[in-house]
């Protein structure tokens, strides 16, 4: 079992209880419409959670699946800050 | 306020907690991503549609995946994120700091100050408090020996925290103008993450790199800003509103655009 702190755990392991926590958070979202239709939430979450099942396999078979997200992830934690402060930039020289 | 630089006792004492630092990142990561997500989510009208389970496991999911996944990456080199957010933000001391020359020429030219002075008062007010906390016990840990755990401990633990505290409401002063516009997780992550930068333990090589970069840095803020303000001042600005494109050029410099209202 982990017992250290989040931040010494092996990126292999983050990396992948992060691609599956990623689906499973676009899943429910993507089955949204679902719940809309009709669909009881149960099921939807059903839906969410056998598509999270495949993004693990997906994880460990799929060198592509697994990198993409890890570079996404890393993008927007560049872009982030830089567009927060681009924009108070902005604000700074406008006022 | 600028935040301290890395030239102080951070070249000789280490972080105390050790792993401050790395969680400060960390969790300043964390709540600029919550803070997208959930922003995006708004922004596109389905935060309102959204079933409480699916904002818990849709929204949040989603939030906390992009954090395991960008923590495995940067886990490989904090020292770089870090270095990036110190580097970011001291470019934007530098263009902050070509507002107090506006001041003084406004003060100059009107005798008086714009902005809201009694909040800017209350943050140095609250700053200058805090540091003089830390200067207090760090003076006591001087002249009357350990407090806690040790002399050299003391003075990290001290160093550490209150920096920390002080880089955390540094960098939310800085942004306060923007904070309406983004929300408080984007803001306060950006301003734990600069937090942890300022006092991570990088070596004496980085801490040297750091330290002649964000010199670099403060200087290409401050010029590009002092290039966008003092540019306009001489050559003019544009005659138009930049809310309603009123046509400006019948008025006599006018504060306010008489048609909409905005700043001009």
């Amino acid at each position: 079992m982990m017992v250290e702190p989040i931040i010494h755990w092996d990126p292999a392991r983050l990396r992948q209880i992060g691609s599956v926590l990623a689906v499973v958070g676009v899943a429910t979202l993507a089955t949204k419409p679902l719940t809309d239709l009709g669909m009881s939430n149960r099921a939807a979450l059903v839906v969410a959670g056998s598509l999270a099942v495949m993004a693990h396999y997906a994880y460990r078979t799929n060198y592509l699946f697994r990198e993409s997200l890890s570079l996404l992830s890393a993008i927007l934690a560049v872009v982030l800050p830089l567009l927060v402060c681009l924009h108070a930039f902005r604000v700074m020289v406008d006022t | 306020m600028t935040i301290v630089w890395p030239l102080q006792a951070g070249w000789v004492l280490d972080p105390l907690p050790p792993d401050l630092p790395i969680w400060l990142l960390s969790l300043g990561l964390e709540a600029m991503f919550i803070g997208a997500v959930v922003k995006a989510t708004k922004q596109s009208g389905l935060w309102g549609e959204l079933a409480t389970f699916q904002r818990l496991f849709g929204v949040f999911g989603l939030a906390v995946g992009y954090f395991f996944s960008a923590l495995a990456l940067l886990s490989t080199s904090y020292a770089a994120y870090a270095a990036y957010l110190f580097l970011l933000f001291r470019t934007l001391e530098g263009a902050a700091a070509v507002q107090i020359y506006q001041r003084v020429l406004e003060f100059i030219k009107k005798g008086t100050v714009s902005g809201n002075v009694r909040s800017r008062l209350r943050y140095h007010l609250v700053t200058v408090f805090i540091a003089g906390v830390g200067l207090y016990l760090a003076i006591k840990v001087l002249t009357n020996g350990s407090i806690y755990r040790g002399f050299w401990t003391d003075l990290s633990l001290i160093y550490t925290i209150f920096v920390s505290v002080l880089t955390f409401l540094a960098v939310r002063w800085r942004l306060r103008h923007v904070t309406s516009d983004y929300n408080v997780g984007i803001v306060s992550g950006i301003a734990l993450g600069v937090a942890g930068a300022q006092v991570y333990g990088f070596t004496l090589a980085e801490n040297l790199l750091v330290f002649v970069g964000g010199s670099i840095c403060y200087s290409l803020g401050f010029w590009v800003a002092a290039g966008f303000v003092f540019g306009i001042r001489l050559f003019g600005g544009s005659s138009e509103c930049s809310s309603c494109s009123k046509d400006l050029s019948d008025y006599d410099n006018p504060s306010f655009c008489p048609q909409c209202g905005a700043k001009t």
